[in-house]
């Protein structure tokens, strides 16, 4: 066997050598860098500083950073996504593999008494993997950068999950509580329709209408109830909790909105360079157009191997030279696997299309959800609930002359609380459309910069 | 002027010595003058025969031997009852108009000047005047237009309390307030002359509490009931001595009839539109109903010293602003439910199911007079509305100011027993 051919097995194999522990780490500094929160893989899930963390975090009224924290840190779906980056990583380890050398050796004995023993011996190496080398290690970078797009898209996907789901049981929780002063309203009208009866100043179907409007508003609390008990659970799976640690427990309400909003016009641009799942299917349609040159330049060559072997023949003498296997392509020299990686390469293309179209509108939908839910916040909680407010104060002026009853001042109630769930979906509106913007943007948060010129009022509503 | 007066006085039977007739004459300016709010300039007191609270009389020149008046229709701000204030329209800055006062046979000439921004007659209701001064709009003669003055002008001749309105987009301008009185004077008062002569206009209003205009288009439910356009407690009290003669007149350009009632003395009903009525065919009542559209004169002897209510007996006509859609909690027991409704509602307190006169009324809307009101040396009073005071005082000399509450003699008051 040469030396020279065991020398170039051995320096190859030294070249691919990697840690696929630190995959993960570049796409991790992404997207804490864009985000402002620590995405890690966790490699104990139960070590007593994550679960120190994740107490820590779960001490307090929950904040929407804390949920995506304590998400980043206990979500097991997400930790297994990052695992797959490991295979990805493994993948491109293999791509820089040549196959092993073949040894192959063959002793044949003579069918005499004094005949000589035939020796063979024979190196033979893989050619065609030597040649297409360097064309697959790019291709096998550019899946892996796909693959580390994906996984960062996860990331920032399951933070976007996360404070969807944190701003639905947050709204859910303030619609209950509205809810049940609903139904105290309702039932206050029941009493008094109750004591009216029972001193003969109502009939029965008077008072059957007050319980009637009662009961209905008992039912709507444990709607209300429900979607509290759902919306929680969703949560609770998002950030990956169980056993003592699902007792956590929310704040009063989803903070207003802010005043101004900074300059939107960047933000298609922002979100055509730094969105995640575009960036995965931009790598796998580079992916496919190397794959689709490989096939064009190299398609006719497949397993081509070279060696040598040597003989101790019978003559007593040692033959040794080099030996070739190569198949011909005559019949088949590649134009199937042209076909496919062609095809391949259009249909990837017009997916990368179809997702910049789909992304650039939802960036421009979330402009719009945020401007006009902030003005819509801005207008219930200025305007709407304050006049229903005063209108309930005026409204108790004329009880105290006796021009209105408790009844009236009962239905005012109901229409203050009606403004209050406005109140309520206005701002989960925005919220949600914020935590819409962050997966748009790949975690870019362009609303953390100082707000410019367009202050939010419901005076400027669309 | 004093001629005329002394004329109408001097003949009246059983006149007091003259040092009372020119305190008399004071204290009808005070009473005529002094509550009147937010009108036009005050009023000068011309012929002096009548008191009408709040309003006055209207003041007249001689010319040619004619009494010529001027009236001048417009829109203004009154105060019905302090604090509440209505933008209504009138003549001379007031409604119920001054009273115009004039003798059985006066040549009068009424200069009516037309100050709002429509068309207006005016109609002397129950006098008989020529047909061309009866001031039916298209029909009469010509209606006034804004920014002119028209005169009207006859004889007198009859006596009565009579009235006078528009009757030119009448349903309106009557609603809006344009009405007044015109007092004739029989020639030869003889037996009939009397020491304190009032003059009441009843009207019905519909001002939605927090609301500064009647609404006109309003046929039956009014909420505000106005004597000479004030409501208690912002009505004046009518001031007499003890066994002086009071006469009460009354007219009624309302959209309801009002049964006047006096507590304390029977009163003779002693006139109506058609003229004071003889002697002999007068009746004996304590409760005249004015029907609409019609006036009433009551003449009685006011032998009963104390503070006596005077009003219209519908008890809804002696509130103030009420509603007619709040639930009948009379007799409720509103604890359970008064607690839960506090707890929504902050400030809340039950108040359905106790006497109404009893409760205080919380703070109310703007602009409006609380239903019930008052307050008596006794407690709350709890009316509103046509509701006023007689007070007979013996031996009062000054009728220019409240004499205050009446000090019932010993036993003369309700004891526990
Ligand atoms: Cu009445």
């Amino acid at each position: 066997m040469s030396r020279v051919a065991f020398g170039l097995v051995l320096l190859l194999a030294g070249c691919a050598s990697s840690m696929p522990g630190d995959s993960f780490a570049p796409v991790a500094a992404t997207v804490s860098a864009r985000t402002g929160q620590v995405v890690a893989v966790i490699a104990v899930r139960n070590a007593p500083a994550v679960n120190a963390r994740v107490a820590g975090l779960l001490a307090h009224p929950l904040s929407v950073e804390a949920a995506v924290g304590v998400a980043l840190l206990r979500n097991a779906g997400l930790q297994a996504r990052l695992a797959a980056l490991g295979l990805a990583r493994a993948e491109l380890v293999q791509a820089g593999l040549l196959g092993n050398p073949v040894f192959a050796g063959a002793v044949r004995f003579p069918d005499r008494l004094f005949g000589l023993t035939d020796v063979g011996l024979g190196l033979m190496q893989d050619v065609t993997g030597l040649i297409l080398r360097p064309s697959r290690l790019r291709i096998a970078g550019t899946r892996y950068r796909q693959a580390e797009a994906e996984a960062a898209d996860d990331a920032v996907g399951l933070i976007a999950d996360t404070q969807l789901a944190y701003y639905e049981a947050l709204a859910a929780k303030q619609r209950a509580g509205v809810a049940r002063a609903r139904l105290a309203a309702a039932q206050a009208a029941a009493t008094l329709a109750d004591a009216q009866y029972k001193a003969g100043n109502i009939d029965a179907l008077d008072r059957a209408r007050a319980r009637g409007r009662a009961d209905e508003m008992a039912g709507r609390l444990q709607v209300a109830l429900l979607a509290v008990a759902s919306t929680r659970e969703a949560l609770t799976r998002l950030m990956g909790l169980s056993g003592p640690e699902v007792g956590w427990h929310l704040p009063a309400a989803l903070p207003d909105p802010p005043a101004a909003m900074p300059d939107t016009t960047r933000w298609e641009r922002i979100a055509v360079t730094d969105n995640f799942h575009l960036a995965a299917l931009r790598a796998a349609v580079l992916a496919r157009a190397q794959m689709l040159g490989l096939a064009r330049r190299f398609g006719w060559l497949t397993d081509i191997q070279a060696g040598v072997s040597s003989e101790q023949n019978p003559e007593n003498y040692r033959v040794t030279g080099p030996e070739l296997a190569a198949p011909l392509p005559l019949f088949d020299h590649g134009q199937a696997a042209r076909l496919a990686a062609a095809s391949r390469l259009a249909a990837d293309t017009d997916r990368l299309i179809d997702a910049a179209i789909d992304l650039r509108s939802r960036t421009r939908l979330v402009r719009e959800r945020l401007f006009r839910a902030a003005a819509l916040a801005a207008f219930y909680r200025d305007r709407v609930v304050p006049e229903r407010g005063r209108a309930l104060a005026l409204a108790m002026r004329q009880y105290g002359y006796m021009l209105l009853g408790p009844y009236d001042l009962l239905r005012l109630k109901q229409d203050e609380l009606t403004a209050q769930e406005g109140l309520i979906s206005a701002n989960l509106e925005y919220w949600t459309a914020r935590a819409e913007l962050g997966r748009a943007l790949g975690g870019d948060n362009p609303l953390k910069a100082p707000p410019t010129a367009t202050p939010i009022s419901h005076e400027v509503m669309p | 002027m004093s001629v005329n007066r002394r004329t109408l006085l001097g003949s009246a039977a059983g006149l007091a010595a003259g040092s009372l007739a020119a305190g008399r004459a004071s204290a009808r300016e005070s009473e005529a003058g002094g509550s009147k709010a937010g009108g036009g300039a005050p009023q000068a007191l011309a012929s002096a025969g009548v008191i009408t609270p709040h309003v006055g009389n209207l003041p007249f020149e001689m010319i040619d031997g004619v009494k010529q008046f001027h009236l001048i229709a417009g829109e203004f701000n009154q105060e019905f009852s302090p604090g509440f204030h209505v933008r209504i329209w009138g003549y001379n800055g007031s409604s119920p108009g001054p009273t115009i006062e004039a003798v059985e046979g006066d040549r009068v000439r009424i200069l009516v000047t037309n100050r709002l921004t429509e068309a207006t007659t005016v109609h002397w209701h129950g006098m008989l005047v020529p047909s061309g001064m009866d001031g039916v709009a298209g029909i009469s003669g010509p209606s006034i237009p804004p920014g002119q003055t028209f005169a009207y002008e006859f004889t007198l001749r009859q006596h009565g309390s009579q009235m006078y309105h528009p009757h030119d987009d009448e349903m309106k301008q009557l609603a809006m307030g344009m009405m007044g009185m015109f007092i004739i004077h029989p020639r030869e008062p003889g037996a009939d002359a009397v020491d304190r002569d009032y003059v009441w206009m009843t009207h019905a209003w519909n001002i939605p509490p927090g609301t500064y205009r009647p609404n006109p288009a309003t046929m039956t439910d009014f909420n505000i009931w106005t004597l000479n356009g004030r409501v208690y407690p912002g009505t004046a009290p009518m001031l007499a001595a003890t066994g002086q003669r009071v006469r009460i007149r009354v007219g009624n350009l309302s959209m309801l009839s009002h049964p006047m009632h006096l507590h304390g003395h029977h009163f003779w009903i002693s006139g109506t539109d058609g003229g004071r009525i003889p002697p002999e065919r007068r009746w004996s009542a304590a409760t005249v109903n004015v029907a609409v559209g019609t006036t009433r004169d009551v003449d009685f002897v006011a032998d009963n010293p104390g503070d006596w209510a005077y009003h219209c007996h519908r008890s809804h006509h002696t509130m103030n602003a009420m509603s007619h859609t709040v639930p009948n909690l009379v007799g409720v027991d509103e604890r359970a439910a008064g607690a839960e409704i506090a707890a929504l509602v902050p400030g809340y307190m039950p108040m359905g199911g106790h006497g109404m006169a009893g409760m205080e009324m919380g703070p109310g809307p703007v602009n409006t007079a609380p239903m019930m009101a008052g307050r008596g040396p006794y407690g709350p009073v709890g009316m509103g509305g046509m509701f006023t005071l007689l007070k007979v005082r013996d031996g009062l000399t000054d009728f220019s100011r409240d004499p205050g509450w009446y000090a019932p003699p010993p036993g003369t008051l309700p004891r526990r027993v």
